[in-house]
């Protein structure tokens, strides 16, 4: 048990808004208390990172010039301090204060820990651009591209930095060192002779939930957050627009009360190279808002992705203002959906995500053209979770919230047992569970294998 | 066990309110905790730097 000092605030959760969260029935408002606990860690992390890297990396720090960064940043927060919540507690802000903190430890030159922290200079002319403010500050040029947060990239090849200028009401201009300024075609999608590539968004069709994403593949902590870095200059993979407007009337018509969820939850979507072996997708807990995932290859699918890594997404942000286990007591568990071996922690964060898998395709399943598929997924992870869940109850490393979260997620799923699957599409799911379970246990060592 | 209509404490500084300049005077006696959490929440991120759709 962690023993706090009296005098210091801490954030609180209901038990209310708890129990919503172990159910997987979030709403806005609980997915907000979230958020706003999110934005402390932000602040937390930005004050480390700056005491660390004054502290233990000078040059660097000066070389980045990260006072008028933060200078900019606190004349944002006096003047609009909404604007300059929004934008530290966005996504790209959380990646980058991780970024930096974990590359103080790695084995990284000056340049390169500048550049990094430089990046708070970004996030600090945007809040500025936001807000109406005037800015000037230098801004690092990573691959080739000089990155605004959420709104785009210029190609911009040569300089490591180049001088950021924004006048209200005239516009936002790079000054690379030497060159003539270019100005940067914010809210006017492509432009600049084609240097500019625009954040993409996605927004909702009309008459659903309303909610607007966007399909970032330029900004460099997130791309790196995900291995994913990619100079701008490319069209966004078109089938994310093919696909969000079905995948999104889908869960709007079936899965309401989940789409206004993942509407306050979901800011961005980081685009992942397809994996040989099939789709892929993701979830970083250091960018609260943001998921990652290979272009989608069907609606259905993309709607259940969606599903699954806002369900990491709150849990994390969830796990992120309270532990749920003691210490690690070394068990390793059976994950019906890895390869590997799970901690009691990742064996409890898996099963989460596939209690919302399994209720999204619950309620779909009788909507999707491909409803054998439908039909299996859902009795495939039904059976799942239920197992994970048999062996999560007996987990001793669970604490108190960890045993209240679990006996909220096996509650969820009690309505699920008297659903009928059609006979073909249960033997089918009975059968992937299977080889599942034999190939795990047929790769690995009788003595090495788990509960 | 707490109920329902009980809050649960986290472990979790709360700086929503705090103004920027402020941020950086704070002691790090008084973040000890939150410091130690930031660690762990560092440590965890390189952990799942090995992305997956399934944890």
């Amino acid at each position: 048990m962690i023993e706090i000092q009296p005098s210091v605030r801490t954030h609180k959760l209901s038990g209310r808004d708890f129990d919503l969260i172990a159910a997987s029935a979030a709403g806005p408002g609980t997915i907000a208390v979230l958020a706003r606990a999110e934005l402390s860690k932000h602040l937390l992390l930005l004050r480390t990172v700056m005491a660390v890297g004054a502290d233990r990396f000078p040059s660097a720090y000066s070389a980045a010039g990260l006072d008028s960064g933060f200078q900019l940043l606190t004349d944002v927060q006096r003047t609009d301090p909404t604007t300059a919540a929004q934008v530290i507690g966005l996504p790209h802000f959380g990646a980058w204060a991780f970024r930096c903190l974990s590359g103080f430890h790695r084995d990284s030159d000056d340049r390169e820990r500048a550049a990094e922290l430089g990046r708070l200079n970004a996030l600090a002319a945007l809040a500025a651009i936001r807000s109406g403010l005037e800015a000037r500050l230098r801004v690092p040029v990573r691959n080739g591209a000089l990155a605004l947060p959420t709104l785009g990239a210029l190609h911009l090849p040569g300089p490591a930095w180049a001088e950021l200028r924004h006048t209200p009401g005239v516009g936002t201009f790079a000054l690379p060192p030497g060159r003539a300024g270019i100005r940067l075609p914010i809210g006017e999608g492509s432009g600049g002779n084609g240097r500019w590539s625009p954040v993409a968004r996605l927004r909702n069709p009309p008459g659903s939930v309303p909610v607007e994403v966007l399909v970032d593949d330029v900004d460099p902590a997130l791309g790196t957050t995900y291995r994913r870095g990619r100079p701008g200059g490319e069209e966004p993979d078109r089938r994310w627009r093919t696909h969000f407007a079905p995948a999104w009337r889908l869960l709007s018509r079936h899965h309401g009360e989940r789409a206004r969820a993942l509407a306050a939850a979901l800011h961005t979507v980081v685009p992942l190279a397809a994996r040989p072996t099939g789709r892929t997708s993701g979830t970083a807990p250091s960018a609260f808002g943001a998921v990652a995932m290979s272009p989608p290859g069907d609606a259905a699918s993309f709607a259940e992705a969606l599903v699954h890594e806002f369900q990491h997404v709150v849990l994390g942000a969830l796990n992120d203002m309270m532990p749920f286990t003691e210490r690690d007591s070394g068990a390793r568990y059976y994950a019906p959906w890895r390869p590997d071996a799970r901690p009691v922690d990742g064996l409890l964060h898996g099963c989460y995500a596939y209690i919302g898998v399994t209720e999204f395709w619950r309620r779909v399943r009788a909507h999707v053209s491909a409803r054998h598929r439908a039909h299996v997924e859902f009795a495939r992870w039904r059976s799942a979770v239920e197992r994970t869940l048999d062996a999560l109850e007996e987990a001793e490393a669970l604490n108190e919230a960890g045993v209240r979260l679990v006996r909220g997620m096996r509650a969820s799923t009690e309505a699920w047992r008297s659903e009928r699957v059609p006979r073909a599409a249960q033997r089918d799911a009975d059968t992937l569970n299977a080889d599942h379970r034999l190939t795990w246990l047929t790769s690995r060592p009788a003595e090495a294998r788990p509960r | 066990m707490v109920g329902p209509d009980h809050d649960l404490e986290s472990t979790l500084i709360d700086l929503t309110e705090i103004p920027l300049p402020e941020l950086t005077d704070l002691d790090d006696s008084v973040l000890a905790h939150a410091l130690r959490r930031i660690e762990e929440l560092v440590a965890t991120s390189e952990v799942s730097a090995e992305f997956d759709s399934s944890i």
